[in-house]
């Protein structure tokens, strides 16, 4: 008897204990088993020493003879193009072989353009491990310029990729992306140059291992964007006079979860241009934000300059910015947005100048929109108490923490707690004409639980001291998670594959 | 269902003739999935050799021949889909070349694992006025999947002018092509012959592989059309309709097929007896379940699995926002609002013609109306309700 009673003790007790492990399990950030080479081997190492290996030469005119080769390929080819002009009306595929080389004669010598040509890619590798592309330009892909999907050792060094649209609506016709790595493992991606397309100039996406450097990124959407990436290494590039310049961004539910980001050295200024982009996330970027970081983790953001972006310079948000608040969602989806280091940058103004050019658009690019109306409440606040103005500081970080608690399991699942729940670290950032300042909007008291701002529910977060502004946000942020701003446990360690390259 | 489950019963039915009993077993192993015979049959072993003109091969009676259908030499056996993928509308031609004294092996849900040696033939063809079909036609392509000792290769024939000798188009062609529709309309555009690359775009699975100690996950390319569900339909091979397996079967082309119970299969598109519902299914596994499945890229990123079997309506898309739709979306957030059709992104891509939005995205320049048209009605007919 008294046996069946521990037991039933016993099972009382072990069955909260249960749950709470349950739980928390199932709310356990979701992480990427990241597998690849051991070592970076773009073609020309992979293939020396192959007896098979061969170079086949074209001009401008041998069109059809480069689809017939491409399209019956052996492993270690180089594919050499001449000076000039080559025109398709197809894409030119490779698919399933290693070891391949598409190189032209130059940048400026060599350019491959798309006239007549259906639903396609401009240069679209499957499958094809130790693929190198350089020296060329690709223009007017009806689709992506570059794409390689599912390969190893990808090389892709003195590329442009280019629209003949140029300005206006018109460029809302041009291809997607300039360069589109996805499902790559060990991609490098360097001295090359991606304009006017209509989504991101330059992408690396769903990819393990990712150099991106020395690159320029010039009148596209997006600038530069890495996404659901692990290990990636981004500097020296210069991106400028796009909408959005750089963006690290985590789609939802996708299987490769972003983490070990280091973006440094990087120029991003001007990136004030016109949204012309039709369709998809990057649609609803308002012009003038340097660089968002969404719903991704262990990001190191140094050493860069940062100058006349004029919405904001950093934005830091989790998925809820482009994901609809669907509060069930939050668990299943890597949305928090945490282990974001900033430091050592230089930021020489420009935030807060124009909110998306001073053409907000509720419709197109809400969050402009919501920026540019909860800065007049505030302000018209500020002014009545005869507080200065605030203006858009130069990182504007949404606020947004994992509200849930495994005891209160009925609340709502994102919050604001008091504190620096999210490990957002900064710096030594004053190296500039200005110290930075940094916002806590607080997105979930902004919006008071619900899909639309008001007018109230954003006066009432400012009166209630839930959105706060620091003009010296190194010093006085309250978090740490009580003091300052947390600089612990984070680390980002580079990527842990040698891309160093033979010179040529 | 547990295949184990069985030898328990036994005892209770004793008094069943044993011998047709071990058959029901038998049946029943077969007729479940779990049971399913996965041996792969026996080949030539031989590698066919690629020719440079379709002729070489010897796989039709007399190809130089006009006429709406070429015949097949040798054994080839032509067969139809119940429910087809569109193709700009083009007439479709397919043979079954397995080589003699071999078979194929029937499989429930994938296609029937061939024989090396196995070549399949589909030709597309366009009549100069569609109100009578089989008069002035005009082939333009000859694709041909062959099944090699390491794997299936797929190689694109474009037919010459004169309509007597198809040529090998390793890169493809884009051919102008013209004809009235069925309401007498004149319709031109631009029909793409795709590059040998890009067959795999559509006839392939991904499988993971152990390599170098670790998981690399490969590409295969794989027939599409011959599949249980797709050919379970009757064709007239000379004696009146017959079941297209049935006729397989007994011609000795294919193995391994059930003992008793049916076979899957498809509703027509097209058939106004079956249930909407049914026959969306039926488009949708034809025109976007080779990618849109758990076994392909697409499928594995989008999240978005189209394929007949699929029972979970929010990898359906309804209510799913897309992964990364990009210019593709049309602005709209999900795959499927129940009911408003104009505001789901499944039709839209679809019925679109936009390079940047179309699906699928290889394979078609116009839009399939009563393809769309049957999407339409489809999300028009789901119990409406907000998506959030």
């Amino acid at each position: 008897m008294q046996n069946k009673f521990i037991k039933i003790l016993i099972a009382v007790l072990l069955l909260p204990i249960l749950y709470g492990i349950g739980i928390y399990v199932a709310r356990a950030e979701k992480t990427t088993d990241a597998q690849f080479p051991a070592k970076f081997e773009p073609a020309d190492v992979y293939c020396a020493g192959n007896s098979e290996a061969r170079t086949l030469t074209f001009t401008p005119g041998q069109e059809k003879q480069i689809q017939e080769t491409l399209n019956s390929l052996s492993e270690c080819t180089t594919i050499q193009l001449g000076a000039g002009r080559f025109v398709f009306n197809n894409a030119l595929t490779i698919a399933g072989v290693k070891g391949i080389t598409l190189c032209g004669a130059g940048q400026k010598q060599t350019t491959i353009q798309f006239v007549d040509a259906i639903n396609v890619n401009g240069i679209d590798v499957e499958s094809s491990n130790h693929f190198t592309i350089r020296d060329l330009t690709v223009q007017d892909s009806p689709k992506n310029a570059i794409e390689i999907r599912l390969s190893e050792n990808i090389y892709i060094d003195h590329v442009t990729t280019t629209w003949s649209n140029t300005s206006g609506p018109e460029r809302a016709k041009n291809g997607a992306y300039g360069f589109y790595p996805v499902n790559v493992a060990n991609v490098l991606l360097e001295n090359s140059e991606s304009y006017y397309a209509s989504d991101a100039g330059i992408y690396v996406g769903q990819c393990i291992n990712a150099v991106v450097r020395n690159n320029l990124a010039e009148f596209n959407v997006m600038g530069l964007e890495i996404e659901n990436t692990v290990n990636a290494e981004v500097y020296n590039n210069v991106v400028r006079n796009n909408t959005g310049g750089m963006l690290v961004y985590d789609l939802n539910k996708n299987t490769i979860v972003t983490r070990n980001i280091r973006v440094h050295d990087n120029t991003i200024i001007n990136n004030n241009n016109d949204n012309f982009s039709s369709a998809g996330i990057v649609k609803s970027v308002p012009a003038g934000v340097g660089f968002i970081v969404t719903a991704a983790r262990q990001v190191e953001i140094f050493a860069n300059i940062f100058e006349n972006n004029n919405t904001t310079d950093i934005a830091l948000f989790s998925g809820l910015i482009t994901e609809t608040p669907d509060f069930g969602m939050w668990e299943q989806n890597n949305f928090r947005l945490h282990s974001i280091y900033v430091h050592d940058n230089r930021f020489n103004g420009g935030s807060g100048d124009a909110i998306d050019n001073g053409q907000t658009s509720a419709k197109d690019r809400p969050l402009g929109k919501l920026m540019e109306e909860v800065f007049r409440i505030v302000n018209t606040e500020r002014t009545a108490a005869g507080e200065a103005p605030f203006t858009v500081p130069n990182i504007s970080y949404d606020g947004v923490d994992d509200g849930r608690t495994i005891l209160a399991v009925t609340n709502t699942p994102f919050g604001n707690k008091k504190g620096n729940h999210n490990n957002i670290c900064l710096k030594n950032n004053g190296v500039g004409n200005i110290h930075p300042a940094f916002g806590d909007f607080n997105l979930p008291a902004l919006l008071d639980n619900s899909d639309e701002p008001t007018e109230e529910s954003m006066r009432a977060a400012y009166l209630n001291g839930d959105f706060l502004i620091y003009a010296n946000a190194e010093a006085d942020y309250g978090g740490a998670p009580e003091a300052g701003f947390s600089c612990e446990g984070f680390v980002a360690t580079g990527v842990p594959v040698d891309f160093k390259i033979a010179q040529r | 269902m547990n295949c184990l489950n069985t030898t328990g019963s036994i005892r209770k039915i004793s008094n069943i003739n044993r011998a047709r009993f071990l058959i029901l077993i038998a049946a029943l192993a077969f007729s479940i999935r779990c049971g399913e015979d996965t041996s792969l049959p026996e080949g030539t072993g031989q590698a066919v050799p690629i020719y440079e003109t379709l002729s070489q091969y010897g796989l039709f009676a007399d190809q130089t021949a006009t006429g709406a259908r070429l015949t097949p030499a040798r054994d080839g056996i032509p067969y139809d889909l119940i429910t087809p993928l569109f193709s700009d509308y083009a007439i479709k031609e397919r043979v079954l070349f397995i080589p003699p004294g071999t078979e194929a092996h029937y499989r429930t849900d994938d296609a029937f694992a061939f024989p090396v040696g196995t070549i399949i033939s589909k030709t597309f063809a366009f009549p100069a006025d569609f109100r009578a079909p089989d008069r002035d036609v005009r082939r333009i392509e000859t694709r041909l999947l062959i099944h090699q000792p390491d794997g299936w290769v797929a190689v694109p024939y474009v037919w010459n002018t004169e309509q007597t000798e198809a040529t090998v188009a390793y890169g493809g062609r884009v051919e102008k092509v013209a004809f009235v529709d069925e309401g007498g309309e004149r319709v031109e555009f631009n029909y793409a012959v795709p590059a040998k690359n890009q067959c795999g775009s559509c006839h392939h699975i991904y499988t993971d592989v152990e390599q170098n100690g670790r998981t690399v996950r490969k590409q295969a390319i794989v027939p599409i059309g011959p599949k249980a569900r797709h050919i379970n339909r009757d064709y007239d091979y000379g004696d009146g309709p017959e079941n297209q397996l049935d006729y397989l079967a007994r011609a000795g082309k294919l193995a391994k097929l059930p003992l008793f119970g049916s076979y899957p299969r498809n509703v027509d598109y097209t058939d106004a007896a079956a249930s909407v519902d049914d026959r969306a299914r039926a488009y949708l596994d034809a025109n976007c379940g080779h990618c849109h499945n758990s076994q392909s890229a697409t499928g594995i990123n989008s999240k978005l699995l189209l394929d007949v079997g699929e029972k979970d309506w929010s990898n359906l898309g309804v209510c799913k926002t897309p992964g990364s739709a990009g210019k593709g979306g049309g602005g709209l957030r999900y795959d499927i609002v129940p009911g408003q059709p104009e505001n789901s992104i499944l039709y839209f891509r679809t019925a679109s013609v936009d390079p940047g939005a179309m699906m699928p995205q290889l394979g078609r320049t116009l839009a399939h109306r009563a393809g769309v048209e049957l999407l339409y009605q489809w999300i028009a007919e789901m119990p409406a309700r907000e998506c959030q």
